[in-house]
């Protein structure tokens, strides 16, 4: 579904992924993990084509996307929740949902098939439809995580990227959000790319991981062994282990 | 009693000062820079309609609409020639452009069509209707009409068209815009059609009350921006009221004290908002959450 091969990008002037590779197969979730500053945003950012000056190679299924204009990519079925969420605070919900769907009307979609899908995030976020005249910007943070999702869920994306979901929300919030994750690959076979900082839960439901620390992969595999990875542990799991530190 | 008089003639000018703050509050809004090229679309929808007239022999509503295209037009050339070229550019320096375009419009303007002031004739007739006290011209009724149907054009357009609320999301962030599949640039560009639209058609409905010359841009272009910062630079009823204060503060201080204090009216009210309340006098403070 998504290759990426010997990818470099510039975040300012810092040399922000050094040669990264990594690939999706269709229906996967992997997860992508690291520290801040490890280069996560900015892989993203460049698979989005919203920052310049990257170079390398990457395909979603098989056409290069490298360079494109952020449009182009999403029309090609890759959509990203942004770090932050960053919905569009004074507009209204629904607005905020319609305008993840900006590129259908455009193309001309079926107004009625765009219809349907807001009434499925509708289903899938039952506490959205509640406040649907609502400006987002009113929202509480896990609301507006849904709401971004949602809004780029609207795009019928086949390849959905998620910049650290869980970031700021309460325990009980980024459950409901993971079984949404979990939920999308089940039911649509969306590919999901998830991007956190929350390593166990990301882990939990992933099913390939890869870790990412100052711009270079340096670990890749399946998550239940990168579960069980003792520098993952260290590094990202909490396992802190006394002897290391007493020898 | 003058004051009802005073208040009319002061709506009327109000209502342009009220479209030239949207137009300023568009641009504003999709770009973060002050075209101070904007008070030039003005002029140019009052000079090219006469223009129209004159050498194409073209009729009223026809001159109208050549002179709102041929405006668009500029407005089109400027941001894919001026603005766009320069993608990252600080917002001072496009500001500093935008001056620069505004004399290199206004010289132009000159050396074509000559430093007379020309009068377009009024669109039906002249004459006075009787309200009560005070008299109103037919032309008045034409700027508030106009005014009218732009402010409930807008209106419809920015809440209840896709491209107006992609327009509205764009404007409060470009990135998270981008990201669902909105191209930036259109609407940037898309943003100087309407702004020239509205000023050029600003300039005309205004001309035949005011007369028109190469250089009435700048004072009208100044006054647009006046009422745009008292309706905290947004595109909706903030930026309407604020022209329409400035308007009927600025009738009633030339009538009541002197026609020499109007300019100067303008610009202490701008100074004083820009003091005290720099946000606007009818924003309320954003809701924001992290």
């Amino acid at each position: 579904m998504l290759r990426i091969r010997n990818l470099n990008a510039y975040y300012g002037k810092v040399h922000a992924l050094k040669n990264v590779s990594l690939h999706l197969n269709r229906g996967e979730i992997v997860t992508l993990i690291g520290a801040n500053g490890a280069g996560k945003t900015t892989l993203l950012n460049t698979l989005s084509s919203v920052i310049p000056g990257a170079d390398g190679d990457i395909q979603l299924d098989g056409k290069p996307i490298l360079g494109l204009a952020p449009d182009k990519v999403v029309s090609l079925g890759l959509s990203q929740v942004p770090e932050g969420r960053q919905v569009f605070n004074p507009l209204t919900v629904e607005e905020n949902l319609e305008l993840g769907a900006y590129l259908r009307y455009r193309a001309g979609g079926k107004r009625n098939e765009i219809a349907a899908d807001m009434e499925r995030m509708n289903l899938l976020f039952p506490r959205l439809k509640e406040r649907r005249r609502q400006a987002a910007g009113t929202l509480s943070g896990g609301e507006q995580q849904m709401l971004a999702i949602g809004r780029a869920l609207m795009a019928r994306p086949r390849l959905l990227l998620l910049d650290e979901p869980s970031m700021g929300l309460a325990p009980l919030v980024v459950q409901e959000i993971f079984r949404v994750i979990q939920q999308l690959r089940a039911e649509e076979g969306t590919t999901i790319l998830l991007v956190e900082q929350n390593a166990r839960a990301a882990l939990k439901i992933a099913d390939r991981g890869y870790v990412l620390e100052t711009g270079k992969v340096v670990l890749e595999g399946k998550a239940a062994e990168l579960l069980e990875n003792k520098d993952v542990q260290r590094a990202y799991l909490g396992h802190e282990k006394k002897e290391i530190w007493e020898k | 009693m003058e004051l009802l008089q005073f208040v009319i003639s002061g709506l009327a000018t109000g209502s342009i000062y009220a479209l030239i703050g949207l137009s300023f509050a568009i641009i504003f809004n999709s770009t973060g820079i002050i075209n101070f090229a904007q008070g030039e679309f003005v002029m140019l929808g009052g000079v090219l309609t006469i223009c129209a007239i004159t050498l194409l022999k073209l009729p009223l509503l026809a001159a109208i609409l050549a002179a709102v295209a041929g405006t668009t037009l500029v407005g089109i050339i400027f941001e894919r020639f001026a603005i766009r070229p320069l993608k990252n550019a600080t917002p001072l320096s496009l500001i500093i452009i935008t001056i620069g375009a505004s004399i290199l419009i206004r010289g132009v303007v000159m050396l074509l069509f000559g430093k007379d002031t020309q009068a377009l004739p009024a669109f039906s007739g002249t004459t006075p209707i009787e309200v009560g006290s005070a008299t109103l011209l037919p032309q008045h009724l034409w700027i508030f009409g106009v005014t009218i149907l732009v402010i409930i054009g807008s209106r419809l357009f920015f809440h209840h068209t896709i491209t107006g609320k992609a327009m509205r999301a764009c404007s409060f962030n470009r990135r998270a815009a981008s990201l669902v599949g909105i191209s930036v640039w259109r609407m940037v560009l898309l943003s100087f059609v309407i702004s020239s639209a509205l000023g050029s058609l600003a300039g005309v409905i205004i001309a035949p009350l005011t007369m028109t010359a190469y250089d009435v841009g700048v004072m009208l272009g100044l006054k647009g921006f006046c009422a745009a910062i008292m309706g905290g630079m947004g595109s909706g009823l903030g930026t309407v009221l604020g022209g329409l204060i400035l308007g009927i503060l600025e009738s009633l201080g030339a009538g009541l004290l002197s026609s020499g204090y109007k300019d100067a009216i303008a610009f202490f009210i701008l100074l004083l908002i820009l003091f005290v309340r720099p946000q606007g006098l009818f924003k309320k403070g954003e809701t924001e959450r992290v």
